[in-house]
């Protein structure tokens, strides 16, 4: 057994010596490139960003807060500066399939180009067009053809009624068509009372002039729609011959700036073309030829000139070097694009110039970072961000479309080749739980930058520290630190980190205390921060965030909560506790009590029976019955049932740190033997009793020396914690100074008959060779006590066996 | 007189009839003038029905069909109501007072009754065709023998353009001027031939006429002085007016005028001065 070890008040907190920099102010300091202590998450981010190979994607992890975005920006802005500028994207109509609009990849800068060439195309052909069409050449031409069709019409008619007229016969209109009759002197049609009165023979020579006339008749009929269709061929060639023309003009300067690229040659010959087929489109309906509305290219035909228009996607034209992008609303639609809707006459319309980028368009050749857990937040994002990576396509489809839930036709526009490198900034937790229940993840995201949360504390750590609160004064614009001022806020880094060993390289947590500080120099009236003001800053925060606390503590003060810190009690413990309500943790004691009783070899503890307790809370409790049954009755039945209560406690309780406490309480009941209420403990322990690191110890001990503090402080008070928490003693200053002056104390046990010892100014005892412990002992009652448990038991076992065997 | 008051228009099933209903209801709604719409059942085709072996062949040559009166008397009404309804749908369209009336007979005959208590007929005109006559017989009876103003309008011509005035300084010029003013459309162009004898009457027809503009109105004078009715269809038909307005007939003579209308693809409007 070794005894408890009573720490003086320079174990209490490890200061920084302000003497160790050469510094008057950190302005003197020059920039940090990196943060300190994050070297391995800075390699992995410049191996994850320089690959260039397929899954070399790069998840982020860490606290948020600890500097990955502005790092991961940082290493992104170097690299992306030194690779090329991305393409431009256009999409432009697909004169085959209509609802495909096509892609078009064009040099960095051309996207909008090609957009103004055909602007302007467009303007010129709706002026040249109609100017062609009304041109004295072109209805020269045209009403040539017209005329030869009405000569080729109207001449054997005319011919046919001069052959009728011959005859006595009139060649007349009906409402359907066309007839002949026998005519009278005015040459109008006989009445029919006149014609019957014609000799018979007469009437039949009319009746068969009719006839041979209405076969000749019938033949021009036929030639007609021949002639017509004819016709409307030339007419038809001789539009596409004006309109080609035009065109040509137009376009043969606007091809010479496209000649490099064969997919714009490619379009433009669509263009052309479609142009040619559609020329009255071009042409407003009132000034379109009368012609023009017989062969359908009048203004009801006209099909909106939105199909020439080229819908610039993603505009390159001042990127300077690879896009980074980073995407702070990771929806599908932000990602993936959308396709926009416009209402006309109350339908919804859709085309190829209402196609939206998305933040993987606009990353494309580039870097697109994302938080995972917006990422992961939004309906098929995660799902669709996957499988556009392992496709190395990026495609625009709504989410209707991607879950069918509309089955009307839209469009499908071509997909764009995607070769986009994903930064994936996200918590630990989330990286486990992805790696875990996703077998894609490790494929796509084979790069894990791990930030760190802290640093090794030594000279040159702090060395590197104060360079780094320099290039934060700095970026923040904030008032400079003196070295005392300096070395106060790396002390508090250590604190931050619960170790006095360590410093905490959360960087937003140190950029607010730094502008914290600030606040409270210039409220000074200073130009530089010293000292009191980051004292200030952390007493002020504190203060702030101390409502929940000061309740406990005033609720303990008020006999509210029952914890004593003077006098002995049998089976009470003072146990401490961390809690964090949000802002900060705080500590505060908690009463442990225990009460025992014959039974079968259990610990009960009412936390755990209730369902309040979580998993290691109650393998903690398993523990105790397993140093009690191995230490005190290896060689006889462990017959007693003991339970553990956490007085005043009404929500859950996680966490090992009680085990010290409910085991002291324990065998303070068992041997009954008081324990002094001035000490409170905190400590895990194993099955040997030897006592384990916890968490949270600065604020566990701050708590309970608040309460103290607060009755007044009586030189015996004090609290135990295990000899591994020792090196992360950070406490604050005015516990510390309590402990220097002999009015507080802090020990440090190893194990728990340390422990035992102290608290219940009894020796415990160590085990002889026979496993028994000295008399008088604290052991020696919790063993003697036992052992006559375990014969009362057996005794009772007894009589009840022969009242039994009596009875029968 | 403010304005033609009635307006006859001649329908038919012909392209140049329904152009000529739609500019007949525009110039009605635009003289505040009310609609006639009249459709003649011509008594030839009554006739031609009666015959025994009466047969009409159909425009495209997809076969024949035997008339009978009733057929005939069928088709006749059906046409009548088809050409009443998009009578009232032109002038509902337009908001201008209307009536359909039809008539049985010679259609020039029925035409020349109808004008009476008319200010204007107007009708339809086959477009114009190289070797063809365009004025028809009734066309050439109306604008002969028509107690009010007739304007003949082929298809597919616009109320736009220029409008040019023929203008010789007697009574039926001067009022083919004043009712020229009154129906041109607000958009479109005045133009004026002075039709001078001699050169020394230039400025005197000029003058008149400047005398008989409205105020401000812009317009254009041009001019011929001599030549034969040829030189004269040929001035004519280079200033290619939209509408030509004329007295009259103008003491142009036959030939003139069929050399216009047989040429010219636009609106003929010839004035009736009734004062």
């Amino acid at each position: 057994m070794s005894d408890a070890i009573r720490l003086e008040a320079d174990a209490l907190y490890r200061r920084c010596d302000p003497d160790q920099f050469s510094f008057q102010s950190t302005s003197e300091l020059e920039d940090l490139d990196d943060v300190p202590g994050q070297q391995r998450a800075i390699e992995a981010i410049r191996f994850g960003i320089g690959i260039r190979r397929e899954g070399y994607n790069l998840y982020a992890l860490g606290v948020p807060g600890a500097g990955r975005h502005a790092l991961i920006e940082r290493y992104l802005r170097e690299r992306a500066a030194a690779e090329p500028s991305p393409p431009d994207w256009v999409y432009v109509y697909n004169f085959d399939e209509t609802h495909k609009p096509r892609a078009l990849e064009l040099p960095a800068g051309r996207g909008v180009r090609l957009r103004d060439d055909m602007q302007q195309l467009m303007e010129d052909l709706q002026v040249a067009l109609p100017a062609a069409f009304e041109s004295e050449d072109y209805r020269a031409r045209r009403k040539e053809l017209e005329d030869r069709l009405e000569e080729q019409q109207g001449a054997p008619l005319e011919q046919l009624n001069e052959k009728a007229k011959e005859r006595g016969l009139l060649l007349i209109r009906t409402p359907s068509g066309m007839a002949f009759a026998p005519m009278t002197e005015e040459r109008e049609v006989m009445p029919p009372d006149e014609f019957n009165k014609l000799p018979e023979d007469e009437r039949d020579k009319v009746r068969k002039d009719i006839e041979e006339l209405e076969d000749e008749l019938e033949k021009i009929f036929h030639r007609a729609p021949r002639w017509q269709h004819e016709a409307q061929r030339k007419i038809r060639e001789l539009d596409r011959e004006i309109t080609g023309v035009a065109v040509d003009n137009l376009m043969e300067d606007m091809r010479k700036g496209w000649h490099d690229l064969p997919a714009v040659q490619k379009y433009l010959d669509a263009v052309r073309d479609d142009v040619i087929e559609n020329a009255g489109d071009f042409l407003g309906g009132d000034e379109a030829p009368q012609a023009m509305a017989m062969f359908g290219m009048a203004r009801q035909n006209q099909r909106s000139l939105r199909r020439f228009q080229v819908n610039v996607l993603v505009d390159n034209s001042i990127t300077q070097g690879a896009p980074i992008i980073f995407e702070n609303h990771a929806s599908h639609q932000h990602l993936f694009g959308r396709i926009e809707h416009l209402s006309q006459m109350g339908n919804l319309f859709t085309d190829f110039t209402l196609i939206k980028a998305g933040a993987l368009h606009r990353a494309n050749r580039g870097y697109l970072v994302v938080e995972a857990r917006k990422l992961l937040s939004q309906p098929f994002a995660w799902e669709s961000l996957k499988r556009a990576l392992f496709s190395s396509e990026v495609r625009v489809e709504t989410l209707e479309q991607e879950l069918s839930l509309v089955s009307t036709v839209s469009l499908e526009p071509e997909a764009l080749k995607l070769d986009v490198k994903v930064i994936l900034v996200g918590s630990r937790q989330l990286y486990q739980l992805l790696s875990h229940y996703d077998p894609e993840f490790a494929q796509l995201f084979k790069v894990a930058a791990d930030f760190e949360e802290n640093m090794g504390r030594d000279i040159q750590s702090q060395d590197l520290f104060a360079r780094m609160i320099a290039t934060l004064l700095r970026k923040e614009q904030l008032l400079p630190l003196d070295p005392e001022a300096t070395a106060r806020v790396i002390e508090h880094s250590a604190r931050e980190a619960n170790d006095a060993e360590k410093l905490s390289v959360h960087v937003q947590s140190i950029t607010d205390l730094l502008r914290e500080a600030d606040f409270w120099a210039r409220e000074q009236g200073r130009g530089m921060v010293c000292r009191e003001d980051v004292q200030q800053a952390v007493a002020a925060r504190r203060y702030r965030a101390g409502r929940v606390p000061e309740k406990i503590q005033e609720a303990i003060q008020r006999g509210t909560l029952l914890i004593a810190t003077a006098g002995e009690r049998i089976g009470q413990v003072n146990a401490l506790s961390v809690s964090n309500d949000g802002q900060m943790s705080f500590g505060h004691a908690m009463r442990i009590t225990a009460r025992v009783r014959l039974g079968k070899g259990e610990v009960k503890d009412i936390q755990r029976e209730v369902k309040l307790a979580g998993p290691i809370f109650s393998k903690a409790v398993m523990t105790l019955t397993g140093y009690l049954g191995a230490h005190y009755a290896p060689d006889f039945p462990l017959l007693v049932a003991a339970s553990l209560v956490f007085e005043q406690t009404y929500g859950g309780i996680e966490g090992d740190s009680a085990t010290l406490a409910e085991l002291i309480a324990l065998l303070s009941a068992l041997g009954e033997v008081p324990v002094r209420q001035s000490l409170a403990i905190t400590g895990s322990a194993n099955q040997y009793g030897e006592a384990q690191a916890i968490g949270g110890v600065n604020e566990k001990i701050e708590g309970f020396f608040d309460t103290c503090d607060e009755r007044g402080l009586t030189g015996e008070q004090g609290v135990l914690i295990p000899e591994a928490n020792i090196k992360h003693l950070m406490l604050r200053e005015d516990v510390v100074e309590a402990v220097r002056a002999g009015k507080f104390h802090i020990y440090a046990v190893a194990d728990v008959d340390a422990a035992l010892s102290l608290m219940t100014g009894m020796h415990a005892g160590d085990k002889d060779q026979h496993g028994r412990f000295p008399e008088d002992s604290v052991n020696d009652r919790v063993q003697q006590r036992l052992l006559l448990m375990a014969d009362q038991t057996q005794q009772w076992s007894k009589g009840a066996s022969g009242d039994n065997g009596g009875e029968a | 007189m403010s304005g033609h008051r009635r307006i006859l228009v001649a329908l038919d099933t012909s392209a140049g009839a329904r152009a000529a209903l739609h500019r007949a209801a525009s110039m009605a709604r635009r003289m505040e003038a009310e609609l006639t719409g009249l459709f003649v059942e011509d008594q030839n085709l009554l006739r031609l029905a009666g015959l025994p072996f009466a047969r009409e062949l159909f425009a495209g040559g997809t076969g024949r069909r035997d008339l009978s009166p009733e057929t005939m008397e069928r088709a006749l009404a059906n046409e009548a109501l088809q050409l009443q309804r998009e009578l009232k749908a032109a002038a509902v369209e337009l908001d201008v007072p209307w009536s359909f009336h039809t008539a049985r007979g010679r259609v020039f005959q029925e035409l020349l009754a109808a004008t009476v208590n008319h200010e204007l007929v107007a009708m339809g005109m086959a477009d114009a065709r190289p070797g063809q006559l365009r004025l028809g017989s009734n066309a050439r009876h109306l604008l002969a023998e028509s107690a009010c103003s007739v304007m003949l309008i082929p298809p597919g011509t616009l109320p736009t353009g220029v409008m040019l005035v023929m203008f010789d300084g007697r009574a039926s010029s001067r009022a083919a001027l004043s009712r020229a003013q009154q129906m041109r459309e607000p958009e479109q162009a005045l133009e004026i031939l002075l039709l001078a004898e001699v050169p020394g009457r230039l400025t005197e027809l000029r003058e008149q006429a400047s005398s008989l503009l409205e105020r401000d109105q812009a317009v254009t004078f041009h001019i011929f002085t001599a030549g034969d009715a040829a030189a004269l269809v040929a001035a004519v038909l280079r200033l290619a007016p939209a509408t030509l307005v004329l007295g009259e007939l103008q003491n142009l003579g036959a030939d003139v005028l069929e050399g216009v209308l047989g040429r010219l693809h636009g609106t003929v409007l010839q004035v009736r001065d009734t004062q």
